[in-house]
């Protein structure tokens, strides 16, 4: 199953203006949250990934990158 | 100890730190150079509207005491064209002049887009009298008069004044931003720009309030690519609207900012 890292000494709670994935623009309050992935694993990610299926990624894939996003998140708001 | 010209803006002279000249730089105690965006030496939305001020945004600028105080014409469509930090289209109004680093004589050098140098701003809240949702940037440019930031490749200090007293500040890189929470006690905005070799690579910045104590501080990367190593840099202060919001005519931005550029010879 792919990895990812949370750097979370980055993690902060900053106003961000920039442009999304889609290149739509956004300007919000966040916590700006880096979520790394290793070169290793970027081949079994987009391996693991057909955006044009709605049931990809795999529910167990998802939950790696949803659970480093909120324990992140879970002790960045409780700090 | 108070903020200090290093160096007479339109002579160059030397003063502040320098006291006596000709000895070399203090770089234990370097002054900024205050902006007065009526001496003359800026390109500027009254007198080169077509370059500076496209859609003609900016009735009037003058100068007190430190203070460049900037009257609108009115914007009735708001549009994130005018905003600096939301869309790649830069409309607004802006002022430039050529980016220079002063010698050990005081005399001014050009900085190019190859050298390896810092642009260190200071961006202080003075409160409008009646304020429009307010983009303020001070910041190195490849251009500075393009409508686009991939022409303009700006990166410097940001104040964001979004109602009366709420004033947020951070970091304008490019066409994006970083920016902390509005803070009552936010005062001066100091900001570094990192470039060297042809690239602008991030602006790092820290709020302080009026004694001069840290309240917050942030970076962001920019990471842009000037399109060679010998192009003549300019200093841009832009004055743009935040979001999409529109101005009122007769309403205002007072811009008190400060500058210096430090620029050295790498080791080869």
């Amino acid at each position: 199953m792919p990895d990812v890292k949370i750097d979370f000494q980055a993690v902060e709670v900053a106003g961000i203006s920039t442009q999304a994935t889609d290149e739509t623009w956004w300007s919000e309050d966040v916590f700006a949250i880096p979520v790394c992935i290793p070169l290793a694993e970027v081949g079994p990610w987009l391996a693991a990934y057909d955006p044009g299926n709605q049931y990809s990624p795999s529910a167990a894939d998802s939950r790696v990158i949803a659970r480093a996003v909120l324990d992140a998140l879970k002790k960045a708001a409780e700090d | 100890m108070g903020i200090v010209r290093a160096f007479d803006p339109t002579t160059g002279a030397s003063g502040g730190s320098q006291e006596g000249g000709g000895g070399g730089a203090d770089l234990s105690a370097l002054g900024f150079t205050a902006i007065d965006l009526t001496d003359g030496t800026w390109a500027n939305p009254i007198d080169d509207q077509a370059t500076h001020d496209p859609d003609d945004l900016v009735d009037s600028i003058s100068h007190s005491s430190g203070v460049n105080t900037i009257v609108m014409n009115a914007l009735g469509a708001g549009s994130s064209d005018y905003s600096w930090t939301s869309s790649t289209t830069q409309e607004a109004p802006r002022w430039t002049t050529p980016l220079y680093a002063q010698d050990a004589d005081g005399n001014n050098v050009r900085v190019t887009s190859g050298d390896t140098f810092i642009l260190e701003t200071v961006i202080e809240y003075v409160a409008p009298s009646s304020s429009f949702a307010t983009e303020i940037v001070v910041a190195t440019a490849e251009d500075g008069t393009a409508t686009t930031s991939g022409a303009n490749k700006a990166q410097g200090g940001l104040m964001v004044i979004t109602g009366a007293g709420a004033k947020r500040m951070g970091a304008f890189t490019g066409s994006s931003s970083d920016l902390k929470t509005g803070d009552s006690n936010n005062h001066q905005n100091i900001a570094t720009a990192n470039h060297s070799s042809g690239r602008s690579q991030a602006v790092s910045y820290v709020n302080v309030n009026s004694s001069g104590g840290q309240l917050t501080g942030g970076s962001r990367n920019s990471g842009m690519t000037f399109t060679n190593t010998t192009t003549d840099l300019n200093l841009m202060v832009g004055l743009g609207v935040f979001s999409s919001g529109t101005i009122s005519a007769g309403e205002d931005a007072k811009i008190k900012a400060y500058y210096r550029v430090v620029s050295f010879t790498r080791p080869s």
